[in-house]
């Protein structure tokens, strides 16, 4: 799937569960399955300064394609990066580079966080 | 990559079940506040995604914990450890999971519980005698 169409089955998602808990639950339970942060970037320069609780985030290069690796210890937050990595993870830097994610648009996706929430996300994405 | 869709689906089947509770609740004439209460823990546990038997006489606290234990697969404290929410606005997960529910109960039940009543509610025979109570008073309305 293009990156497109990874964000649009997201979203489809979010939609489908339709109330504020089920979708909680779901950004909760995906949390999970977060791809580990490895610990050399679990540093001050790699911290997410609008978020209120500690998070990092980083976009790796390796032979053209792009690793997101993120850390959060609000788990809500956490199961947003879970998401952004299945919409970023192994794509080229053509993609990365040309492509603006529109999750935080999208009330669906959005409603569950809290304003400094969502700050910390649109910094998050500015990373790609 | 997470399994999304076994995850929606997994949320999507508890939905529709506390859907059922609440349609019994709503057209069933006569009920009594113990069956009530009995219909309100079985939603709440569908809410959080636990087996209503198996989570008899916990308080609210501690069902919220058991829901996010067992969306990590980890144990209380260690996901609390892992987890220093108390400044993201002001609420730890299964603090946040408390007040969801409480709004869908409004919601989907439609019953208008004052705020505070419900959030000092500590398990889920004291919601169901509020949700009893607000429902009686609309039919005698």
């Amino acid at each position: 799937m293009t990156m497109a169409e990874v964000e649009k089955d997201i979203l489809t998602d979010l939609e489908e569960l339709g109330d504020p808990i089920s979708r909680y639950s779901f950004f909760i339970e995906c949390a999970k399955e977060c791809k580990t942060l490895p610990e050399e970037y679990r540093t001050d320069d790699y911290k997410i300064k609008e978020c209120q609780v500690n998070t990092w985030a980083v976009l790796c290069k390796d032979n053209d394609r792009c690793h997101f690796y993120a850390d959060s210890e609000a788990l809500l937050v956490k199961g947003a990066l879970t998401l952004l990595q299945e919409i970023y993870e192994n794509r080229t830097e053509e993609e990365t580079s040309s492509y603006k994610c529109g999750l935080l648009n999208e009330e669906a996706f959005i409603s569950v966080f809290t304003p400094k929430q969502r700050k910390g996300l649109e910094e998050i994405l500015f990373l790609f | 990559m997470p399994d999304r869709k076994s995850i929606k689906n997994k949320i999507l089947n508890r939905s529709d079940l506390s859907k059922e509770v609440v349609d019994c609740v709503l057209s069933s004439k006569g009920l009594t506040r113990e069956e009530v209460q009995k219909y309100i823990h079985r939603y709440v546990c569908y809410k959080f995604l636990l087996e209503p038997e198996e989570n008899e006489g916990l308080s609210m606290t501690k069902l919220a914990d058991k829901s996010i234990e067992k969306a990590l697969e980890l144990k209380i404290p260690i996901a609390k450890e892992g987890e220093k929410a108390t400044t993201c606005g002001a609420a730890g997960s299964s603090a946040m999971k408390i007040a969801l529910l409480l709004n869908a109960i409004r919601k989907d039940f439609d019953v208008d519980i004052e705020a505070h009543k419900l959030g000092f509610a500590k398990n889920t025979n004291e919601i169901g005698s509020l949700v009893f109570d607000a429902l009686s008073n609309k039919k005698g309305a």
